[in-house]
């Protein structure tokens, strides 16, 4: 299994939209994260990090293996998401038994 | 898929400066099917390949290597984590699926400098329409096909902005340091780094030999 945290912050073009826009364009992005969903990807949570790091949001995922993770990102790139969104991720591989931090 | 690992590391001590001390980790990477430098991309001769940045950056070492599937990935790290190299350096590293491949120089020089450059697309790219997009794609090209012709050995690019906090990297091995000036103002004169915000090192070449497990 793999851990995703995924941090974002809206790019100045995102302020630009009008609340129609945002509106269709956060539902095109569930639409993608319900896909993600179905293809057995787990979401621990959505939280908000605006007031201790670079960004506003952080997602926490789980995947058992890295093609569901590009499929998702696949997903939201096709959908237009990063022209909208600045992002940070960091990828979690397993811990092997016999190491020692 | 294959996917490349960039490595940026920081000596924690004096004899994490020693290049012999990366030969342990370079036999079981490549033991596990990684290939170990621009070289082996390209050419696939047996050359284990690190840069010593350490004259021009705060970073000791940075490499470029690349696991021909997930699994040797996941394997190659952990045995790497196991044989100690936290206990020798401070590292950022950062993997991608390859999404270009290496490109070979038309002129033969002798590359003795690594050159790694990181990017993000920038606010400015991803407002632009499709149309400006491909005319600064073209713009490119022929800065690229400018640094070929000065012998540059383009190693390919990968997506690491899935994993990390670049949406890619690419690595490169020129001639020297005038070189990858040309090179730089090349990419300057068409308008490269106006789409990007860029983070590059520079490193001289450093051959390893496989070392004994420790």
């Amino acid at each position: 299994m793999i851990a995703w945290v995924h941090q974002s912050r809206p790019r100045p073009s995102w302020y630009d939209l009008d609340p129609k826009n945002r509106q269709e364009s956060i539902e095109r992005w569930e639409a993608c994260s319900a896909a993600t969903l179905a293809a057995g990807g787990t979401l621990v949570g959505t939280f908000s990090v605006r007031g201790q790091s670079d960004f506003e949001r952080m997602e926490l995922w789980t995947f058992a293996a890295v093609d569901l993770l590009e499929a998702h990102w696949t997903r939201l790139r096709e959908a237009a998401y990063l022209d909208f969104f600045d992002t940070e991720n960091l990828l979690g591989m397993p811990v092997p038994k016999t190491a020692v931090p | 898929m294959s996917y490349g690992v960039c490595f940026v590391a920081t000596a924690r001590n004096q004899i994490a400066r020693d290049p012999a001390q990366l030969s342990p980790f370079i036999t079981v990477l490549g033991t596990n099917g990684w290939l170990l430098s621009a070289d082996e991309m390209t050419t696939g001769r047996r050359a284990p390949v690190v840069y010593d940045a350490s004259r021009y950056h705060g970073a000791t070492w940075f490499g470029v290597f690349e696991a021909p599937a997930w699994s040797s990935l996941e394997q190659g790290l952990a045995e790497t984590t196991r044989l100690g190299w936290d206990d020798l350096f401070r590292t950022v590293w950062l993997i991608g699926p390859r999404d270009l491949a290496p490109t070979p120089p038309t002129l033969a020089t002798e590359n003795n400098f690594g050159f790694l450059a990181l990017w993000n697309w920038n606010d400015a790219w991803h407002a632009a329409t499709p149309e400006d997009r491909r005319a600064y794609d073209a713009d490119c090209d022929r800065a690229f096909a400018r640094d070929t012709a000065f012998g540059a050995l383009q190693a390919g690019r990968f997506a690491t902005g899935l994993l990390s906090a670049w949406d890619q990297l690419a690595l490169w091995e020129v001639a020297d340091e005038a070189t990858l000036t040309s090179c730089m103002a090349g990419h300057e004169a068409v308008g490269d780094f106006q789409f990007t915000t860029s983070r590059h090192l520079l490193g001289r070449r450093v051959v390893l030999s496989a070392g004994a497990m420790r």
